[in-house]
């Protein structure tokens, strides 16, 4: 007697066919390589557009900065002018790149420029100080600037310096003030000049 | 939980190479989430897009994945959205369609006394599936067609596992009338 053909009841037909529902669908030719282009990292324009402006701000900020904080070199010049008093004979210039010499009653223009901004000038009469700017009510205007108008004869050393540290006490002698300038880190630029 | 069978596929991500992640991830789960595509959507070129966007979009969101779940839930989580918003858009973009189309033609009914064969069964079981509701649909393939657990398909339908079992246990023989009323014959 043979067995008879035992059916599968109609829902358990029904998860039969939902199991193999789509076997036969494979997904298209180059699915993988078209989601690898579409996930590819790729050139953002946004980058050149922010970038050529934020570039360009940049170097003009740092050439700003280097322009402000680039030290010019310190410089002293130097001229004389008459005074009151009429000066006769040959004139007081003997040099190209300044006056070495002077007359009484003749005025010292002095005008410091570079450094860092605020120059300072000492001025000494045969190695004692006998004028500094600023500090003085006959400094110029400008720091840096002193018109001083010689009344006596003499080997005068006008001194311009530049520093950004403590400045030590002024001795009121050449040679002292200047070394200890010097100690100090200070930039010099000095200037002789004989007044008859 | 057990460990994902897919985490050498994390290490990889852990490490940033998502390229071999993603090559990885396609190579194992693609052909399963495009059955599972073209099953609901039941149309070719809607389907090739979507599952394609899939991976994309998994692509774009490895790097987050919590491992709260495993990479292949993870995955039918995102199909799963993707597939529900084409079907959604699908529906309104044909509301102005008659209801009467060509999918409604009447198979060659065998003998009420005949039993149908399974590929007659399974050309029904598709129209039917598409009488279904999308989300009783989705529950059914991840059920069956994915093989996926309750307690998975909770995961990938943020549903509790007892609802979407009763949806399950619901639909089955709705579909089993309405093949019989297409095809005419026992099951």
């Amino acid at each position: 007697m043979t067995e008879p053909i035992t059916r599968p009841s109609p829902l358990v037909r029904i998860e039969t066919a939902l199991e193999h529902l789509g076997d036969e669908h494979e997904p298209p030719p180059g699915w993988e390589d078209r989601v690898l282009a579409a996930t590819a990292p790729r050139p953002q324009r946004w980058r050149a557009w922010f970038a050529a402006p934020v570039t360009a701000l940049a170097a003009v900020l740092g050439l700003w900065l280097w322009s402000a904080t680039r030290v010019v070199a310190l410089a002293l010049e130097v001229t004389t002018a008459p005074g009151g008093v009429v000066v006769r004979g040959a004139p007081s210039h003997d040099g190209r790149d300044g006056p070495r010499s002077a007359k009484v009653g003749e005025h010292l223009r002095v005008h410091v420029s570079g450094g860092r901004g605020r120059p300072i000038v000492w001025l000494y009469r045969d190695g004692s100080l006998v004028m500094r700017c600023p500090g003085e009510p006959t400094c110029g205007h400008a720091d840096g600037d002193l018109d001083w108008q010689v009344d006596l004869i003499g080997e005068y050393e006008i001194v311009a310096l530049d520093g950004g540290g403590p400045l030590p006490g002024l001795s009121g002698n050449y040679d002292s003030d200047v070394t200890a300038a010097r100690e100090a880190r200070y930039e010099l630029r000095d200037w002789k000049i004989t007044v008859r | 939980m057990s460990p994902d069978p897919d985490s050498d596929l994390l290490d990889l991500v852990a490490k940033g190479d998502m390229t071999t992640a993603l090559r990885l991830l396609m190579k194992r789960h693609g052909a399963a989430v495009y059955r599972y595509c073209r099953e609901n959507l039941r149309d070719v070129n809607l389907a090739d897009d979507v599952h394609q966007q899939v991976f994309i979009e998994a692509h774009r969101d490895l790097a987050t994945f919590k491992r709260r779940s495993t990479v292949r839930s993870w995955i039918f989580g995102i199909a799963r959205h993707r597939v529900l918003d084409a079907a959604k858009s699908r529906r309104r973009a044909k509301t102005h369609i008659a209801s009467g189309d060509a999918t409604a033609v009447a198979d060659p009914r065998p003998l009420p006394s005949e039993l149908i064969d399974d590929a007659r069964l399974r050309q029904a079981l598709r129209r039917c599936l598409d009488a279904l509701r999308a989300p009783v649909r989705a529950a059914l393939l991840l059920r069956f067609q994915q093989g996926f657990t309750f307690e998975d398909m909770a995961t990938v339908c943020q549903k509790k596992p007892g609802t979407l079992q009763a949806q399950v246990k619901r639909a089955l023989p709705v579909l089993k009338t309405c093949i019989e009323a297409r095809t005419g014959g026992a099951l």
